[in-house]
């Protein structure tokens, strides 16, 4: 029995040697990605642009005179697993880790960024807390943070509704954003009568909705995320003809809830950070049906803004040292991005570690089953 | 009057697949004695299978039924002849069958995500989109759908455990393994049957529900808990028990959600207490088994 | 334990600990977070391995441990020992819930119980609020330190290591006392496991509540991993990945739950670019593969090659027979003043059926009472309700001056009253030695001893077991695995299983049955030696050229009632009897049997 140990320990050595080699000739970025579970669909859509952005790189000569090089590693969206990755890259040589799995995972794997002291960008989360619940300097969220979302939902039904209900899944993320909407909206005198939860597996929100019919709220926020629930809910909530306006995170502008739900979002007004009539945002959106043959959005955008923050960083940092690429992120001033609305720019600062533009969220319109144009920004 | 209408038929929707899942259990826990893990995802592989032939080889649903039904019927087959079978056979321990089909339902798991990735399908609904109109009640055509296949299902389920030949020895297997197979009673087509039809129904309960959430590569492990959370509550001895446990677990929900003064996230939490506290009081449900022991 | 093998686990260890100077950040957190598995593959394989309970609550403990002590250290302040104690004091009190009214469930639902109180768990701390953090988790807090020792880095993954060799010094401790023996009784043979004494409800109380404590104290190490506790990383997937490393690895082995942790942990990160993280497919095949082909799995396989890789070591010499006292009672004539067991009125209905309707007999200690009568005349259920099998019954039975009518089977057992079973009923898991010191249950649990004197104990009842075999002649199959037992042999087994008991009485249930005509004269040697030192011996027979010269006394029932009380020569003359067996046919015609 004692074998059992020298089990553990021969494997444990295996695992050492087998350690990935370090490349000399190539800067390395580190990917923590989901190929595997729940948010492998969206880290997809996000590599699509991070990967148009390498080509762009590369082909215009890399970064310190040397090509960027993408590790992916997926953590499966295992907060446990995740941290591991970010360990596995931080040993083998990578300069900075982009990180597209979700909330969870991310504040997980910040614990190993912080431990190992590796610049670490969240691409595309909306946690507020990601950079509040952990005092990490080394980590920088380029996502559009739930706090922002909500200000500029605020600003734009301000003028409109007293009151409110809130409709939520039991997701991580879902659950971020529904406290979010509660606790600004009460800071805002906006009431909040009712709240309803939806759980994942259920065939329909009737009840849910009846709830919200009762309360008889000037408007809904939808903090939903789970692609199946959500579209419970429109289902129910448009089988009862409800009359009040929807208002949505940013996760409606992911176009899967259109496909599952087709026609029954339209009226939706929802957060973005894609403005298409941004120049930055044109751009990207020529260069990305030119090379893909299809239509970017908000995540799409993430990704390839991610990389771009990066090569930023590491070009004002003047090195691939990690300490130095952090301080250069942390001071990063004016960054021009395909994110944001038109006329922003992302802002890092140490004590400001989300950079994403207090100014910088749309609201837009789903019409037609489609996602339309910008009509508000900021607040 | 209006919420309690809606409501009827939320309860009939969810518990018409509730009760479809706990009748996929119960058909194949009887003859049996196997408790199929399985059949969760065997819901989630119809629901998929329904897609590929509906949406993608855009076959006309008449067709594409039997299909559905018929791959998911399979599953069943081969897990019954390749797992199940071997194990009773050599007298292996009685939980055995019962773990061997935690592998299937990983596998089966795993072969959805390697065949149709991880991304939510739209699934039509073979009536369409509009809402219908039946006497008083309009609702979304899915749900008089829904609750339309239930009941036939069940009818014909009940009909053929009471009426026929083939389910009496189904309910003798049930009773008495060795007493049956004295008697006559094919035990091998027995298991086999069980298994297929389980999977067929459970195929059916995924195709019925995919209209109505979309066809999720998560769907199966929530449907397994409702399915024998219901079967637990109304009944595992027979057919009834699996709808009336469908109905009664679908209704409660709902009831909670709707007029309970506490926050629906804890709402969710109510089904699960129930299957427990029902585990513990009265495992047999609330329709006991019409045989006497 | 030899100092051999105590060097040979230091040296295990001195190795483990070693090996941590080699690691990087990456592999460093790899090592612990695989301890940490393993350690709760451990324990889960003593609940689910060891003892046979299926309960998919263990990772909801993990979970438990984790929070806990999180909250009370972090939101309320506590010093960190006092967090352990609180965090382990709930942990317990928990598990005493779950497990307490789960008593009463059994394979597939005691399954679905745990796996609904996993999942709400999960609900209760995703709507926790700011105690829990809620679905965001609780993040932020610093790793403990505790006597100026900060337990981070190369620290905590000594403390992880020493938490992992701890799980595992408990575990294999209990393995060495007749409480391990006793958990795998009840796994293999839950009914003879009560009959031999052990109280099997309380025995699976203590195993679950072991088991889930033992994963709540992992749990607290895991919440220093990353500092981070959030109700995802403690689902069902979790659940069913430990369920699968036990399975492949071995179930019912540490070294089983050891290797299949560490080979299915392993995995995805060695060959993560190859199988593409679809490995989940794969450790599904092999879970169905291993229950199919190869239930000792990877463990079991390692085993036979190393097996057939060297010959076997020549089994111990068999120690010549010493004079077996198994009582201290002097050896008493039959019919000696009182009798040892009374029964008056002894009735059973099973519905409206009369089974056994008003029976009165005596038993003497030394005497051979044979119990005979026609199929369906109330034997069996006379039988079963002396050994408690039924918990409703009419009448008494009184050993000496004791009711033991409505006993539950293990305190029959514990009163001295033994059976033995038809159909053997043995311990597939346990060797031939093991299944007669479960026999000796009693004298273990009975005993108020400290944990020193126990080993002793342990070491005398083995030395007794293997004069108890030399005695039914299956000394050399000490070490055998029961399975490979002719059935005759399975009946010596079981003899000799009770009577390390030291019982007062030993019932019979038809042990000639199936035995041939050598079997049979050892079988009544060994029956005339046991009344000879004073047992009582109650003996269901329909092999009459067996029990015939055997008894000294018979009882004939008929229709569920007693219809002849006498010597074995007596009761076949009496025409009642001859008429019960053969009609009134053979009376009209004047004949005897």
């Amino acid at each position: 029995m004692p074998r059992m140990l020298l089990i553990i320990a021969g494997v444990i050595t295996v695992l050492v040697l087998s350690a990935p080699a370090r490349a000399q000739d190539s800067i390395k970025i580190g990917i923590v990605t989901d190929h595997t579970g729940n948010a492998a669909e969206f880290a997809k859509i996000e590599e699509e642009g991070l990967e148009l952005a390498l080509k762009e790189i590369n082909a215009a000569g890399g970064v310190l005179g040397k090509k960027i090089e993408l590790s992916y590693e997926d953590d499966e969206d295992k907060p446990a697993l995740s941290a591991t990755k970010v360990r596995k890259l931080a040993s083998s040589g990578a300069a900075l880790i982009i990180q597209l799995s979700s909330s969870t995972s991310t504040q997980q794997a910040e614990a190993a960024s912080l431990e190992t002291k590796i610049p670490h960008i969240g691409a595309n989360q909306s946690a507020d807390t990601l950079v509040t619940k952990l005092d990490n300097p080394y980590f920088f969220l380029a996502g559009m943070p739930g706090s922002i979302q909500f200000k500029t939902l605020l600003a734009f039904m301000r003028k409109q509704y007293k009151t409110a209900a809130i409709f939520t899944d039991t997701s991580a993320i879902a659950q971020f954003l529904a406290k979010t909407f509660r606790e600004g909206g009460v800071a805002a005198g906006i009431k909040i009568v009712d709240e309803e939860t939806i759980e994942s597996g259920a065939t329909d929100a009737i009840a849910q909705v009846q709830h919200i019919r009762n309360a008889n709220p000037d408007v809904v926020l939808d903090a939903g995320n789970t692609i199946s629930e959500s579209a419970a809910f429109y289902r129910s909530y448009r089988q009862l003809n409800l009359p009040y306006p929807i208002l949505a995170s940013y996760n409606k502008s992911i176009p899967r809830y259109l496909e599952v739900v087709p026609h029954l979002l339209d009226g939706v007004d929802f957060v973005d950070c894609f403005d298409d009539e941004k120049p930055e945002t044109k751009t990207f959106i020529e260069h990305f049906k030119a090379d893909r043959g299809k239509e970017p959005f908000s995540l799409t955008a993430f990704g390839y803004n991610a990389l771009y923050l990066a090569k930023d960083a590491i070009d004002r940092a003047r090195s691939a040292d990690r300490e130095k690429i952090k301080d250069a992120l942390a001071n990063t001033h004016d960054f021009k991005s395909v994110i944001g609305a038109r006329g922003t720019t992302l802002n890092f600062a140490p004590d400001h570690r989300a950079g994403f533009p207090e100014q910088g969220a749309v609201i837009r319109v789903i019409e037609n089953n489609r996602h339309g144009k910008a009509i508000f920004a900021g607040y | 009057m209006r919420d309690f209408v809606e409501l009827m038929v939320s309860v009939g929707e969810a518990g018409g697949i509730y009760a479809l899942v706990a009748l996929a259990f119960l058909v194949t826990l009887r003859p049996t004695g196997v408790f199929n893990f399985a059949l969760g995802e065997w819901a989630g592989l119809g629901a998929f299978v329904g897609i590929a032939a509906v949406v993608w080889l855009r076959l006309p649903y008449l067709v594409a039924l039997p299909l559905i039904v018929g791959s998911t019927a399979l599953v069943g087959w081969v897990s019954e002849r390749f797992t199940v079978r071997p194990l009773i056979e050599h007298d292996a321990p009685p939980l055995s069958p019962v773990l061997a089909l935690l592998g299937v339902m990983t596998m089966t798991h795993e072969g959805i995500v390697f065949f149709f990735g991880t991304s939510n399908q739209f699934a039509p609904s073979p009536l369409g989109a509009a809402p219908l109109q039946l006497g008083p009640i309009v609702a979304p055509s899915q749900s008089f759908l829904v609750i339309g296949v239930t009941a036939a299902v069940f009818a014909g389920a009940w009909y053929f455990f009471e009426r026929t030949v083939w389910g009496r020895a189904f309910e003798a297997v049930a009773v008495d393994r060795f007493a049956a197979g004295l008697v006559g009673v094919n035990l091998r087509l027995t298991s086999t049957l069980a298994f297929a039809a389980g999977g067929a129904i459970a195929g059916l309960a995924g195709l019925l529900q995919s209209p109505l959430t979309s066809a999720s590569y998560l769907m199966g492990l929530p449907l397994a808990v409702k399915g024998f959370s219901a079967l637990v509550i109304g009944g595992m001895g027979r057919v009834e028990g699996a709808l009336l446990g469908g109905l009664l677990l679908a209704l409660l929900e709902r009831l909670v959600l709707r007029y309970a003064p506490i926050p629906s996230g804890y709402a969710i939490g109510v089904p699960l207490l129930l299957l427990i506290l029902f585990l513990l009081v009265r495992p047999t449900g609330l329709l006991p088994s019409k045989t006497i022991r | 334990m030899t100092v051999r093998l105590g060097l040979a686990w230091l040296g295990g260890a001195a190795l483990l600990v070693g090996t941590t100077f080699l690691l990087d950040d990456y592999t460093a957190d790899l090592f612990r977070k695989m301890l940490l598995t393993v350690t709760l593959a451990l324990s889960f394989n003593f609940l689910f391995g060891i003892a046979g309970q299926l309960a998919f609550s263990h990772v909801a403990f993990y979970g438990i441990g984790a929070y806990t002590i999180v909250i009370l250290a972090y939101h309320f302040g506590w010093p960190l020992p006092l967090a352990f104690l609180g965090a382990l004091a709930i942990g317990f009190v928990l598990a005493l819930t779950v497990a307490v009214p789960s008593l009463r469930l059994e394979g597939f639902f005691l399954a679905l119980a745990s796996l609904a109180f996993a999942q709400i768990f999960t609900v209760v701390m995703v709507q926790g609020g700011e105690v829990t953090g809620a679905a965001d988790g609780i993040s932020g807090y610093a790793s403990p330190t505790v006597l100026g020792i900060r337990f981070a880095g190369q620290n905590y993954l000594f403390a992880v290591i020493g938490l992992f060799l701890a799980t595992l010094a408990i575990l294999l401790a209990i393995d060495r006392t007749y409480f391990g023996r006793a958990c795998r009784a009840i796994r293999d043979n839950p009914d003879p496991a009560a009959a031999m004494g052990i109280n099997v409800a309380r025995t699976k109380i203590i195993v679950f509540v072991l088991s889930s404590m033992l994963a709540t104290i992992a749990g607290m190490f895991y919440a220093y991993a990353d500092n981070y506790v959030n109700p995802f990383v403690f689902d069902l997937d979790y659940m069913f990945l430990l369920f699968f490393m036990v399975v492949v690895g071995g179930s019912g082995r540490h070294e089983g739950a050891v290797i299949g942790a560490v080979v299915l942990f392993a995995l995805p990160e060695l060959l993560g670019n190859v199988i593409g993280n679809r490995h989940m497919f794969f450790y599904g095949l092999f879970v169905v593969l291993a229950i199919l082909f190869w239930p000792d799995g990877l463990a079991g396989i390692i085993d036979r090659f190393r097996a057939a890789l060297r010959t076997k070591a020549a089994n111990p010499a068999p120690i010549a027979r010493p004079a077996l006292v198994p009582t201290a009672r002097v050896p008493t004539p039959p019919h000696a003043d009182a009798p040892l067991v009374t029964v008056r009125g002894l009735s059973k209905r099973f519905g409206g059926i009369v089974a056994v309707d008003g029976i009165d007999f005596e038993l003497y200690a030394g005497e051979i009472l044979g119990i005979i009568g026609p199929n369906g005349a109330g034997k069996t259920t006379t039988f079963n309700l002396i050994a408690g099998v039924f918990p409703s019954a009419a009448g008494s039975v009184r050993l000496r001056d004791t009711e033991i009518l409505g006993l539950s089977p293990h305190d029959v057992a514990a009163h001295g009253i033994i059976r033995t079973y038809q159909h053997n009923r043995l311990f597939a898991g346990l060797t031939v030695l093991d299944n007669v010191l479960i026999g000796a249950h009693t004298r273990f649990s009975g005993s108020r001893i400290g944990s020193g004197r126990l080993a002793r104990l342990e070491v005398e009842m083995r030395r007794e077991a293997f004069d108890i075999l030399s005695l039914v002649q299956l000394a050399d199959q000490a070490e055998a695995d029961v399975r490979r037992l002719s059935f005759g042999q399975g009946r010596l087994l079981e003899i000799a299983r009770a009577l390390i008991g030291r019982p007062s009485v030993i019932m019979f249930d038809e042990p000639a049955a199936g035995l041939a005509p050598a079997e049979l004269e050892r079988l009544g040697e060994i029956i005339r030696w046991i009344s000879g030192h004073g047992i009582a011996v109650l003996l269901i027979e329909h092999d009459m050229n067996f029990l015939l010269p055997l008894a000294h006394r018979a009882i004939v029932l008929n229709f569920g009632r007693k219809i002849a009380d006498g010597t074995p020569a007596t009761v076949c003359a009496d025409p009642m009897v001859i008429d019960a067996y053969l009609g009134a046919t053979v009376q009209a015609q004047g004949g005897t049997a």
